[in-house]
C-alpha cells in the first residue's frame, strides 16, 4: 500500500508539472504568466510543507478565494484597458486564451491549502489537465514535449496512487455519499514489506504510459486529418509555410520546423499545348506584399486608387470578362494552379506578367472568367466567381523576361510625380508608403553601412557620390537598381551573415531587424529581406515586402509541386528603366528623370544566402545526436504530422508490403501474435468455465466434482448434510452422508485423514460414481 | 464452503470514468479540427489508459477464487464470524477488493496486492439482530486497478445463510428452581429437588464430624471449641434439573404485532433457558419439543454445541394458528424425571390442558404472566443502555 507521502508527492509534482507546461508555453506570448507560474510552484511547494501541519478553514478559504478572483477579475480589466495587449493583438476570441493560465494555475494552490476530500482532489487533477491542455494548444517543441511527457508520467503515477488510498478508505470522501464499508486492508507479507517505500508504483507507471503511448500512436497515425485551417495561435509561422492569419512578425523566437505539406499543384504547358518540364527550381510564387513595417511587424494594407503606385490607366482592360487570353508572344507558358489547402489568396507565378491594354493574365479554369487588376500589379478573382475559402484552379499565362532581366516585372507609370524622399507632397502619397521607416537608428547605421561597402565596391562608390544629402540622404533613382542589386549580393555572400532556422532574439526592447544586423547577424529569408526592404527604404528607394513561394518539385506526372518548406521572403524594388519604345502612355507627360523618359518596374531581389549555417556541420553524435533524432521525429511524427506525411507514410507502407519483404514480416508478425493470442483465448475459455469447489481434500473434491458433474449439488442455502442426506435418498446408499461426515471431522473437529482412511474414502467416492453410472443407464 | 459461480462479470463505470471520457473526446476533437497534434495524441492517450484500466481490472477480477467456509448457527445480537479463503490463482499479484454483504451488514478487503498463489483468510463480524435464516450475500470481487474509472465486478462464491438463533435473555436459575418446585411440573407429584450432601458449595445442610480430606476451611470453629471436636458444614446440592420444554407457537390468523412479539418471547424465553442450563455448574438433561406433524424432539445434555444444534429448529419456527397438540404418549417417555414446562403465547393453551388430561404434570409459562426468574432480551438491553 502506497503512503499518503508517495500520493501527497506524486500529485503536487503533477500539478507542478502542469504549470511548469503552462509557464513554458506562454513565455513568448504572455510573459507575466510565465513568471507567475514561479509565483505558483512556489506555493505549490509551501502548500506541500503545510499539508497536514496547517489548513485553512472553510471560511478562510472562501475568503481567500473571493479576494483570488477580485484580483484575477482585476488583472483581465487592467488587459482591456492596455491596447497593446493580447486582447487587442490576437484575434477574439482566441485571445483570452493566455489569460486562462494564470487564472488555472492560481486555482491550485487555492484548493491546496484547504481541507481536501476525494472529490478535491479529482479537482485537482482536473485543473492540471485543463492546464496541460491549454499550453498545448499554445507552445509545441520539443521541450514542451518533455515537459508534457514527465506531466503525463506523473499524472498516471498520481492517479494510481490515489486509487490506492481511495479505494483502502485512507482519503475523505465526498461528503454526502456513500463511501461503503471500511476495507481492512490485506496484503501479502513480502508486497507488506516493499510498497511501503513505493518505488514500483512508479515502475508500473512507466510500463502502463508506455503501452497507452503504444495504443494512441497507431490511432493518431491512422486518423485523418481535418481539412480546417491549422490552429497557429502564438506561433505566428514558427513552421515553414503560409497560414491563414498571415502576419509577419519578426519578434517571434524559436526554431523553424519544416513543413513540407503540399499547397499547390501546378501543370506548365507551352503554347502548342506540351507539357512544359523546364521551369526553373528556383521559380518564385508570390503570394502577399506588405508594405507598412512598424514595431517588427509587417501589415498589409489594402490597395485604394490614392496609394497604389502604379498609374490609372497603366493596367489591363476590365472587359471582356471571360474566355480572353493575352498574347505574351511564342515563349508563353499556360500554367494551371490547383490548391491543396485552403489558403485566403492564390499564388501567381512572379514575375506576373501582364501588358498594357490585353486581357488579364489569370483566369478561373471552370469558366474561363479573367481575374481583374487592383492597381497594385496583382491579379485576384472576382469575388462573384470563387468560394470563400477556397479558390477554384486558375491558369495563369506567363512569359519571363531573358536574363539578366528574369526578375523585372512589367514596365509602368507611376500614378504620382516622382519626388525625392523627404519631397512628397502629400503623407498618402504613394512613394512616402513605400520609403516609410520608423527607425532613426537603421537610417545612420544604412548610411554607414554604404559608406563601408564603397570602400570595397566602386559601383556602390560611385552611387555614393551621386546621392543627394536633402532633406536626407539618399540615392538618385538611376542607381536605386544597382544599390538593390549589390546589396543583395552582399547578404548572399556575406560571411558576417548566416541563414539559419533557429531564430532568436536576444533583446525584446530593440527592433528586430536593428537586432539581425548588429547583434545576432543571423536568421531566416524573412529577416534578410526586412532587412534588406528597411535598409534600401532609408536610402531613399521605395520598396515592398514580398511572401510567396520559392521552389518547387517536379515529379514523374510532370506536375509541380509547392511545399510550405518553400515559403519564402524576397523585396520588390521599384526602380526606374529607359521606356521602350511605343510604351503606351497614359495621357499625362511621361516621366523624364536625368533627361530621359522612363517607366518603372518591379525588381525582385534576393537576399537570402542559400545554404543554412549549420548545414555544413557534421551531424553530432551521442546524446546530442540522439536529442537532434528524437526532436526530427517528433517534428516529422507528432507535431507536424500532417495529411501529407499521412500519405507518404500510408504510401511507403504499400509500398514495403508489395515490393519489400513486408509481406514476409507481417507474415512472421501474424504468426508470432497469433500463437499467444490462441493461447490467450483457450485459457480463458478454461476460466469461464465454472470451476469446482476447492477443499483441499483430494476425496473430498472428487465427491464434490462428481455430485456436481451428476447435478446433484446442493441448493442454494442447503448444508452439505443436507444435500448428502438428499444425494443418499436418491441412490439408497449412505455413501454420501459418510463422506460428509468425514469432512466436517476433518475440517472443522481438527480430525486429519490418515492414508488407509483416506483410500477407504475413495472407495466411497467410487462406490457413488458406480451408483450415479447405475442411475444414468 | 460452495462451488465458484458462474456469474457473469460486470463493467461498472464512474462519473470520474464519464468526465474522463468526455474530457478525452473534447480534447481529441478539438485537437483534430484545429490540427493540434499533440491534443489529439494527448486524447487518444486518455481513450488508451481507459483501456488499460479495464484490461487490468478484467485480469484482476478473473484470477481470484474463494472458498466459503461453513457459518455455524448463532444467537441473534451475537456476533458471527464469517470466513472465506481467497486465493490469488494469477501468476503475478493482484490488487483488488473483495466485499460481502448480509442486509445491512457489509464488509470489505482490499488486497494491495496479493501474491501470486497466495491464500488469505477473510473474516466478516456482524450482527443479526432478528431470528431466522439470513442470507449471506454473494461475495464479490470489485477490480478498478490501477486507476479507479472503470470496475469489473464478478461474483466469487455464491450466496449462503446463516441460522439465527432467537435472543438470549437472562436467566436467574436458583429463583427459577425455586419456582418449579412450587409449580406441579414433576411426575405425578410436586416435584422436589432431590439433595444430596456435599462438602461443596450450596444451601447449608448442617454440621456433622470432620473427616480426613475435608477442606479447614469448612471448620465450623464455634462448634468446635464447645464441642472440643472438629466439625465441617454440610451443604445441599441439588441434582441437575432435567427440563422437557414444549413450545406452543399460537399466532392469531390476523396480522398481530403483539401477538408476534409474544412468540420471540415465547422462544427468546427457550434458548434462554436452555443456554442457562448449559452455562451453569450442573448442566442437565434438557429435550425440546416443537409441535408438527409429527412433533419434532431434541434431547440431549445441556451443552453450548447441543443448544445450538437443537434449538435451530426455532430458528425458523413461524407461528400458525393451527399449531398441532402434542401427543402426550409422545411427551411420557422422554419426560419421566424432568420438569416439564409449556412456553405458551397464549393462556391456558390446548397443549398444557391436553397434558394434564393425560395425567401429565407441566407448568405452564405465558408472556401475560412473566416470570420473575427471566429477563427477557429487550428489557435487558434497554436497562444495558440505560447504565
Amino acid at each position: 500500500m502506497p503512503t499518503l507521502f508517495a500520493f501527497r508527492l506524486s500529485t503536487y509534482l503533477t500539478l507542478a508539472l502542469a504549470c511548469l507546461c503552462v509557464s513554458y508555453a506562454e513565455w513568448n506570448v504572455l510573459r507575466q504568466a510565465s513568471y507567475f507560474g514561479a509565483v505558483v510552484l512556489a506555493l505549490l511547494g509551501l502548500a506541500f510543507w503545510c499539508e497536514g501541519r496547517y489548513e485553512l478553514d472553510l471560511s478562510a478559504a472562501n475568503r481567500l478565494g473571493f479576494i483570488i478572483g477580485i484580483v484575477a477579475a482585476g488583472w483581465i480589466a487592467v488587459q482591456f484597458v492596455n491596447k497593446n495587449s493580447l486582447i487587442y493583438t490576437l484575434p477574439w476570441p482566441t485571445s483570452l486564451l493566455p489569460y486562462l493560465g494564470p487564472l488555472l494555475m492560481i486555482l491550485m494552490p487555492a484548493k491546496l491549502f484547504r481541507p481536501k476530500h476525494t472529490g478535491d482532489w479529482w479537482a485537482m487533477q482536473g485543473i492540471g489537465l485543463v492546464a496541460a491542455g491549454l499550453a498545448t494548444a499554445i507552445e509545441d517543441d520539443a521541450v514542451f514535449v518533455v515537459l508534457l511527457g514527465l506531466y503525463a508520467v506523473a499524472g498516471v503515477w498520481s492517479l494510481s496512487l490515489f486509487f490506492y488510498l481511495r479505494v483502502g478508505g485512507l482519503l475523505p470522501p465526498v461528503p454526502r455519499t456513500d463511501p461503503g464499508p471500511m476495507p481492512t486492508i490485506l496484503a501479502s507479507q513480502v508486497q507488506v514489506e516493499r510498497v511501503q517505500f513505493g518505488g514500483h508504483f512508479f515502475g508500473q507507471t512507466l510500463v502502463w504510459v508506455a503501452v497507452a503511448v503504444l495504443l494512441a500512436l497507431p490511432l493518431f497515425f491512422l486518423t485523418p486529418r481535418s481539412s480546417a485551417p491549422p490552429w497557429q495561435f502564438g506561433k505566428t509561422r514558427l513552421e515553414t509555410g503560409m497560414t491563414t492569419d498571415q502576419a509577419v512578425d519578426l519578434n517571434k523566437a524559436g526554431e523553424l520546423q519544416v513543413n513540407r505539406e503540399i499547397v499547390y499543384e501546378v501543370r506548365a504547358r507551352t503554347r502548342d499545348g506540351s507539357p512544359h518540364l523546364g521551369l526553373p527550381g528556383e521559380q518564385r510564387f508570390r503570394y502577399y506584399t506588405f508594405a507598412n513595417y512598424d514595431a517588427g511587424r509587417w501589415q498589409k494594407i489594402a490597395s485604394t486608387k490614392q496609394n497604389t503606385v502604379y498609374a490609372r490607366g497603366t493596367s489591363v482592360p476590365l472587359e471582356p470578362l471571360v474566355n480572353v487570353v493575352p498574347d505574351f508572344g511564342p515563349d508563353q507558358l499556360d500554367l494551371t494552379f490547383t490548391a491543396k489547402i485552403s489558403l485566403p489568396a492564390p499564388v501567381l507565378a512572379d514575375p506576373v506578367a501582364w501588358r498594357v491594354g490585353q486581357p488579364a493574365p489569370v483566369s478561373n479554369v471552370a469558366d474561363g472568367s479573367l481575374w481583374f487588376q487592383p492597381q497594385d500589379g496583382f491579379f485576384a478573382p472576382r469575388r462573384s466567381t470563387i468560394a470563400k475559402t477556397m479558390s477554384p484552379d486558375y491558369r495563369q499565362l506567363v512569359a519571363f523576361n531573358p536574363p539578366p532581366d528574369r526578375d523585372l516585372g512589367p514596365p509602368f507609370e507611376l500614378s504620382v510625380p516622382f519626388l525625392p524622399a523627404g519631397r512628397e507632397a502629400r503623407p498618402e502619397n504613394p512613394l512616402v508608403q513605400l520609403r516609410t521607416v520608423r527607425l532613426p537608428r537603421l537610417r545612420a547605421w544604412s548610411v554607414d553601412f554604404f559608406k563601408r561597402l564603397a570602400l570595397t565596391d566602386p559601383v556602390i562608390a560611385g552611387c555614393l557620390g551621386r546621392a543627394i544629402d536633402e532633406p536626407e540622404f539618399q540615392f538618385v533613382p538611376r542607381d536605386y537598381e544597382a544599390v538593390a542589386v549589390r546589396l543583395a549580393a552582399y547578404f548572399n555572400s556575406s560571411a558576417d551573415y548566416q541563414y539559419t532556422l533557429k531564430l532568436r532574439r536576444l533583446d525584446l526592447t530593440v527592433d528586430p531587424v536593428e537586432e539581425f544586423l548588429v547583434q545576432t547577424r543571423e536568421g531566416h529569408c524573412e529577416r534578410f529581406a526586412a532587412a534588406t526592404a528597411l535598409i534600401l527604404r532609408c536610402v531613399g528607394v521605395p520598396t515592398q515586402y514580398v511572401l510567396g513561394y520559392k521552389g518547387c518539385d517536379l515529379d514523374e506526372a510532370g506536375v509541380y509541386t509547392i511545399r510550405q518548406e518553400n515559403a519564402h521572403a524576397w523585396v520588390d524594388v521599384l526602380v526606374p528603366r529607359p521606356a521602350p519604345p511605343g510604351f503606351p502612355f497614359a495621357g499625362k507627360p511621361p516621366e523624364e528623370l536625368d533627361g530621359q523618359v522612363v517607366v518603372w518596374h518591379w525588381l525582385c531581389i534576393d537576399p537570402t544566402p542559400g545554404t543554412e549555417a549549420e548545414a555544413a556541420a557534421a551531424t553530432p553524435g551521442g546524446l546530442a545526436g540522439l536529442w537532434s533524432s528524437a526532436v526530427g521525429f517528433l517534428s516529422d511524427f507528432v507535431v507536424g504530422y500532417n495529411a501529407e506525411r499521412r500519405r507518404q507514410i500510408v504510401q511507403s507502407f504499400a509500398r514495403w508490403v508489395l515490393q519489400g519483404p513486408g509481406r514476409v514480416v507481417l507474415l512472421a508478425v501474424a504468426l508470432l501474435a497469433g500463437l499467444p493470442a490462441v493461447i490467450l483465448i483457450a485459457r480463458a475459455r478454461r476460466q469461464r468455465r465454472p470451476a469446482v469447489a476447492q477443499s483441499g481434500l483430494t476425496w473430498f473434491d472428487r465427491y464434490l466434482a462428481l455430485v456436481r458433474k451428476s447435478g446433484l449439488q446442493a441448493d442454494p442455502g442447503q448444508t452439505p448434510r443436507e444435500s448428502a442426506a438428499a444425494i443418499d435418498r436418491a441412490l439408497g446408499t449412505d455413501a454420501a452422508s459418510l463422506l460428509v461426515e468425514r469432512y466436517y471431522l476433518a475440517r472443522f473437529a481438527g480430525r486429519p485423514v490418515a492414508a488407509d482412511e483416506a483410500a477407504r474414502l475413495d472407495g466411497l467416492v467410487a462406490t457413488l460414481n458406480a451408483k450415479l453410472a447405475g442411475r444414468t443407464s | 464452503m460452495s462451488n465458484a459461480p458462474t456469474a457473469r462479470t460486470r463493467v461498472r463505470t464512474t462519473r470520474a470514468a464519464w468526465v474522463w471520457v468526455l474530457t478525452a473526446g473534447i480534447i481529441t476533437v478539438v485537437g483534430w479540427y484545429k490540427s493540434i497534434n499533440l491534443l489529439v495524441l494527448g486524447g487518444y492517450f486518455l481513450l488508451a489508459l481507459l483501456a488499460v484500466n479495464l484490461r487490468l481490472a478484467w485480469r484482476a477480477s478473473s484470477r481470484l477464487r474463494a472458498v466459503r467456509h461453513a457459518t455455524p448457527p448463532a444467537f441473534a445480537g451475537e456476533t458471527v464470524t464469517v470466513t472465506a479463503d481467497i486465493v490469488n490463482e494469477a501468476s503475478f499479484p493482484l490488487t483488488t477488493l473483495v466485499t460481502a454483504e448480509a442486509g445491512a451488514n457489509r464488509s470489505a478487503w482490499m488486497f494491495s496486492p496479493l501474491d501470486s498463489g497466495d491464500r488469505k483468510t477473510i473474516t466478516a463480524r456482524w450482527n443479526f439482530a432478528r431470528r431466522g435464516r439470513h442470507a449471506l450475500g454473494p461475495l464479490k470481487v470489485d477490480s478498478s486497478y490501477p486507476l479507479g474509472l472503470l470496475h469489473v465486478e464478478r461474483q466469487l462464491a455464491a450466496d449462503e445463510s446463516v441460522l439465527i438463533l432467537p435472543l438470549v435473555g437472562k436467566i436467574d436459575l436458583d429463583l427459577f428452581r425455586y419456582w418449579l418446585t412450587r409449580q406441579e411440573a414433576g411426575a405425578g407429584e410436586t416435584h422436589r429437588p432431590s439433595r444430596r450432601a456435599t462438602p461443596g458449595n450450596g444451601d447449608v445442610r448442617g454440621l456433622r464430624p470432620y473427616r480426613p480430606g475435608d477442606s479447614p476451611r469448612e471448620v465450623h470453629w464455634k462448634t468446635a471449641a464447645r464441642r472440643n471436636q472438629l466439625f465441617v458444614r454440610e451443604y445441599d446440592q441439588t441434582e441437575p434439573m432435567d427440563l422437557v420444554l414444549i413450545v406452543d407457537p399460537w399466532l392469531p390468523a390476523a396480522d398481530d404485532p403483539e401477538a408476534v412479539r409474544r412468540l420471540e418471547w415465547v422462544l427468546s424465553l427457550a434458548v434462554s433457558l436452555a443456554v442457562a442450563s448449559a452455562v451453569s455448574d450442573s448442566p442437565a438433561e434438557l429435550t425440546l419439543i416443537v409441535p408438527g406433524t409429527p412433533p419434532a424432539a431434541f434431547h440431549g445434555r445441556a451443552t453450548t454445541t447441543f443448544v445450538r444444534r437443537a434449538f435451530a429448529a426455532l430458528a425458523e419456527l413461524d407461528g400458525r394458528a393451527d399449531v398441532p397438540l402434542v401427543p402426550a404418549d409422545f411427551v411420557r417417555p422422554r419426560s419421566n424425571r424432568a420438569a416439564r414446562l409449556v412456553l405458551s403465547t397464549r393462556p391456558r393453551g390446548p397443549t398444557a390442558q391436553a397434558l394434564r388430561a393425560a395425567g401429565l404434570t407441566c407448568a405452564e409459562v405465558t408472556p401475560d404472566r412473566p416470570p420473575s426468574w427471566f429477563t427477557p432480551p429487550l428489557a435487558l438491553a434497554a436497562k444495558n443502555s440505560s447504565r
